[in-house]
């Protein structure tokens, strides 16, 4: 009995020490997801917690309703990183800008399997395509844009749009929108203008000031530039504006209009195009804490002169964070993070707001991508 | 028999006598106690034996009485012990052992407080920010005291362990729960007591640590100790550094080789990780006739840090560098008169940081330019003027009054956002402790606060402890408390984001436990089981927002029940000591705040980071002069979603964390030298403590201390 009970201690111990010893190696030892997917589908960007490095992918089909959250860890078992912001489709390849890793992660659209990666920046928010083998990388810190070969995977050169001031870090540089050779870059982070670069001489050429803190902007089928802007926050150095929606001719480079936010509370982001060029989405809310009244998401007509009145989503208790259009359906999703420390809720809404579906997608999901 | 052999024979003697027995009663003991720090100190055994013995009593004595505070009403300086004092009464204090301490000596803080008590720590890795919190609260509910001031940054109203070296400290005990009511209000978990302490005991000696370790690792520190009659001097200096560049495969990226499409994963080096810390410390007191002593403290800090970037980093090499400077200045003056029943203390403290943290990058391959550039002046006064009085033997009463004042100024000067905000605080305190009978005796405390122009509600606690035997082996204590934390100057004034309309957090805190301390003669044996509750409303959380913005809501209701309990064990076997610890604790910090903000998913859930298990154990042996000590530091799981969902990519899985050290002594002459060889991570476990940062394998250091 004694040397039974000695025995049994022994091996607890033993079990106990043993067990001790976890290896990270254990967690890749799964079982890959292999898939080939080819058909119409939405990718979900889901940032993730700022320097915890859990970035994700989810992949919804709206027509089976299936959802696949963390393709890429489940097919390469290598995390996307900390802070993937944005995703664009070329030729099969997703292009997952990954903010915080100072990278661009290629990924097969159909398998997720991960063939690539373009790395050395600094702080890259959006990747723009201009032919094959050109594309501009947009930078929140490096005053530069990058400029990339996708197919040898090489960062070939930089447009520089250092302002040489020494305050605010000017310019950043955020979405890009080409018009024939020229690209538009909204330079958002305290700021007040978009730059034009010329791409054939890989230069910067013009600035167009708008209101402050230019956060989004789409090219509409008139050929119109619109530009959202959130006005800057309350007490900011860089001063606060109401926030603003701008109107740019894209051949002259002319602002044309300017519609005016009358809450000087509001910090509207996310603006977005329908595949038509005719609509205009956005969402209305309060950025920097508190709420703002009749917070949602609002669509406005290209020709429309005045703001809507009235959200055509209401937000209530929810959090609208990010919002995508898909341009073949029309369908509207909104993103909610709920509280940033767990799975995001996505909605799915019909081109008329009647909602569709709903689904839990990774944490904070910020950019939708439509195959 | 020769001089020695005699000696030898009174020793073991009045050891045998002394150190044996438990049972004292204050007096008897405290004049015991002198006699023998007058006896060795006088005969002429050599010092190296003095030493170890005195070493011994003292660790035996603190060792047996290591739950009681020590009592420092009559005699200012020195260590006495004694079975429930009255000042001790109805509340909780845990002391950590000399032993520990020493044998802890060249690292910091966190790492004494991981691996040796039941606060939960944090770490972002080795020599990287290191945040305390007890019984599932947050590291802004955990005060710190040093020489009675208040060292938590006014700013964030938390403490970096990793930026205080243990071998400043000469005492460390925790107020968990209410009872850090004590020491001032907001610790609504607890707080911490660092002293650094002057010895009456000589008149001078010197002190030299010296480590070395892996990543070109390098402790120094040397203390000077000086003085005469009524008039004591020390002065340490110090300086730690690391280039702490450890190795490790990282597996969070891989290259693809472009013939068999297999992954290559790289072995990396922890860059841009590197820490120095230097700093002085002096302290002066002096003792006038018998009933006043002042004392002068002085202690001054430069550390300089880089921030490593995350494991899944593979930007520009030239980009997101940070870096971390601070300089600390710290004073506290103190003059006290000691009555025969009363004392009066004025305490005056002044801490002067300075502190800047920047992100460059290269830009165009020519200049570096900040991405951020913030830096940080704080000034803060303290002032506390108190007073104790002991009308009869069993009534201690208590009185304080408190002003304090902050100045705060931040600047980033990128983005030019910051604040420049002032600070008062003033506070009363009194507190009564009352033996009611033999065997039962109470403690009530009231604070009161007022933070500029708000009056903070008053903050009531009431603690008891009840002996249950006559051979008061056995004893219950329960305490309860009301707390508040205000707001810190980031939550009100940070920009973009600070919210100045915030509430300030609630806690309501209690605790019941048994301790048990039998009599025994041959084995000092105590242990101990707590059971926690705590409910904290209005906790303030930062939630991110599209643009990058943050912004502090009291939006987290929290409900921590729990259990702790510790044993210590010592004996000897011939020539051979041991001296055995653990603790254990249990944690279930809960989430109770609105489901329309938290989503229901979240409700009732573990807050991210706590982990309910705990552990740790010690393990010391000694035998003629070489001693081997291990230690284990475990945690179950922490969670870093609020819904507790895991994926395998992101999951804190628990880690036992080993560490091994083996030291001999050396007597030199008169001196005594010490050599250990500590190894850290012994098993050279994977551990995650948060995600995206790596974790160093089995390292060492040796480290010889020269005592004089």
């Amino acid at each position: 009995m004694k040397g039974l009970k000695l025995n049994i201690l022994l091996i607890i111990g033993l079990m106990v020490i043993l067990s001790a010893c976890m290896h990270d190696n254990a967690l890749r030892d799964f079982h890959r997801l292999v898939v080939h997917h080819d058909e119409k589908a939405v990718f979900i960007v889901n940032e993730g917690n700022f320097m915890y490095g859990n970035a994700s992918l989810t992949y919804y089909n709206p027509n089976t309703k299936e959802v696949l959250n963390d393709v890429f860890y489940n097919t390469n078992a290598l995390p996307l990183g900390d802070v993937a912001y944005s995703m664009r489709i070329r030729d099969s390849l997703a292009y997952i800008v990954v903010n915080n890793s100072g990278k661009i992660y290629i990924m097969n659209v159909n398998t997720f399997r991960y063939v690539g990666k373009i790395t050395g920046f600094t702080s890259p928010r959006h990747i723009l395509f201009l032919d094959d083998e050109k594309a501009y990388v947009s930078d929140l810190y490096a005053r530069t844009i990058s400029i990339v070969n996708p197919k040898t995977k090489q960062i070939t050169g930089k447009i520089d749009i250092d302002n040489h001031s020494s305050r605010f870090n000017q310019h950043s540089s955020e979405q890009m929108i080409r018009f024939g050779d020229f690209v538009f870059v909204n330079s958002w982070s305290y700021d007040n203008k978009i730059l034009v670069i010329d791409s054939r001489s890989d230069r910067w050429v013009d600035s167009i000031t708008v209101a402050k803190q230019p956060n989004s902007m789409v090219l509409d089928k008139n050929n119109k530039l619109w530009v959202l802007s959130d006005g800057g926050f309350s007490g900011s150095p860089y001063g606060q504006t109401l926030a603003a929606l701008t109107r740019i001719d894209a051949q002259s480079h002319q602002v044309e209009k300017v519609f005016t936010f009358s809450d000087s509370l509001a910090s509207p982001s996310g603006l977005t195009t329908n595949a038509a060029g005719d609509s205009l989405y956005f969402l209305y809310n309060n950025w920097a804490g508190g709420q703002v009244a009749g917070a949602g998401l609002y669509v406005m007509g290209v020709d429309d002169n005045h703001l809507p009145e009235k959200p055509l989503i209401a937000q209530n208790r929810k959090l609208f964070y990010a919002l995508g259009i898909d341009p073949l359906s029309g369908r509207i999703y909104l993103s909610d993070a709920i509280d940033f420390a767990q799975r995001g809720q996505v909605y799915v809404y019909s081109p008329k707001a009647v909602l569709l579906d709903s689904l839990k997608a990774g944490i904070i999901p910020s950019a939708f991508c439509f195959k | 028999m020769t001089k020695n052999q005699i000696n030898n024979k009174i020793q073991f003697s009045i050891f045998k006598t002394i150190g044996w027995k438990l049972n004292f009663r204050k007096l008897e003991f405290i004049w015991v106690l002198f006699f023998e720090i007058w006896y060795f100190m006088s005969t002429g055994i050599n010092l190296l034996r003095k030493t170890s013995i005195l070493l011994a009593i003292l660790l035996f004595n603190n060792v047996a009485y290591s739950q009681m505070a020590p009592d420092t009403l009559s005699i200012p300086q020195v260590e006495v012990h004694s079975k429930r004092k009255l000042s001790a009464a109805g509340i909780e204090t845990e002391r950590v052992d000399t032993l520990v301490m020493m044998r802890e000596s060249t690292v910091s803080l966190s790492d004494l407080l991981a691996g040796h008590t039941s606060v939960f720590i944090k770490s972002e890795g080795r020599g990287a920010l290191a945040t305390a919190s007890f019984r599932g609260t947050d590291a802004s509910h955990t005060a710190v005291y040093w020489n009675g001031i208040s060292i938590s940054s006014p700013m964030l109203g938390q403490v970096d362990f990793s930026q205080i070296p243990v071998y400043l400290m000469d005492d460390i005990s925790l107020h968990p729960g209410a009872s850090s009511l004590a020491d001032g209000s907001g610790g609504l978990g607890g707080s911490i007591l660092l002293e650094s302490k002057l010895d009456w005991s000589q008149k001078w000696g010197i002190k030299l640590v010296t480590g070395l370790g892996s990543f070109q690792t390098f402790n120094n520190y040397l203390r000077i100790s000086t003085g005469m009659n009524n008039f004591r001097s020390s002065t340490r200096v110090y300086t730690n550094s690391s280039k702490n560049d450890f190795p490790f495969y990282n597996n969070n990226v891989a290259d693809i080789d472009p013939v068999s499409g297999k992954y290559i994963y790289p072995l990396q080096r922890n860059e841009q990780a590197d820490y120095h810390l230097d700093g002085l410390m002096q302290s002066f007191a002096l003792r006038i006739q018998k009933h006043y002593l002042l004392s002068l403290d002085y202690w001054y800090q430069r550390s300089s840090r880089s921030i490593p970037r995350l494991n899944t980093y593979e930007g520009d090499d030239h980009a997101n560098r940070s870096h971390q400077n601070d300089r600390t200045y710290r004073t506290v003056f103190n003059v006290s008169h000691f009555g025969s029943k009363s004392r009066l203390s004025l305490k005056s403290g002044l801490v002067v940081e300075n502190m800047d943290y920047r992100v460059k990058n290269l830009i165009l391959g020519k200049d570096y330019y900040n991405a951020v550039f913030s830096t940080s002046k704080l000034l803060s006064v303290y002032n506390k003027l108190s007073y104790q009085y002991r009308p009869v033997k069993h009534t201690l009463l208590k009185a304080s009054l408190a002003f304090d004042f902050h100045h705060v100024i931040t600047l980033d000067s990128v983005n030019q956002t910051g604040y420049n905000q002032f600070r008062r605080v003033q506070g009363a305190f009194v507190s009564w402790q009352q033996q009611l009978t033999k065997r039962f005796s109470t403690l009530v405390m009231l604070r009161k606060e007022w933070v500029n122009d708000f009056s903070v509600p008053l903050i009531p606690y009431f603690g008891f402890d009840w002996q249950l035997d006559k051979k008061n082996q056995l004893l219950i204590h329960a305490n309860v408390a009301r707390n508040y934390h205000y707001p810190d100057l980031n939550d009100l004034f940070w920009q973009p984001g600070g919210n100045p309309n915030l509430l300030a957090e609630e806690g309501l805190a209690s605790e019941i436990g048994i301790k048990i301390i039998p009599d025994w003669k041959k084995v000092g044996l105590q242990a101990g089981i707590t059971a926690f509750y705590q409910n904290i409303q209005h906790w303030i959380i930062w939630m991110p927002s599209p643009m990058g913005y943050w912004s502090p809501e009291n939006i987290r209701h929290v409900i921590a029940k729990g259990l702790e309990v510790n044993a210590s064990l010592n004996f000897k076997i011939q020539r051979l000591s041991i001296f055995l610890k653990a603790g254990y604790a249990f944690t279930k910090s809960l989430n109770f705040g609105d489901a329309g903000k938290w989503g229901g998913a979240s409700i009732g859930k573990q807050i991210p980071y706590v982990p309910v298990h705990s552990g740790n154990f010690m393990a010391d042996l000694r035998w003629k002069g070489y001693s081997l000590s291990w230690v284990n530091n475990d945690y179950s799981e922490r969670f870093t979603t609020s819904t507790n969902e895991i994926s395998l990519r992101d999951w804190l899985y628990p880690y036992y964390m080993n560490q091994l050290y083996l030291g001999k002594d050396i007597g030199w002459g008169r001196s005594n030298v010490q050599l250990q060889l500590k190894i850290y991570n012994l098993f050279n476990e994977d551990y995650r403590s948060v995600l995206g940062r790596p974790m160093p394998g089995r390292n060492y250091m040796l480290v010889l201390t020269f005592q004089l």
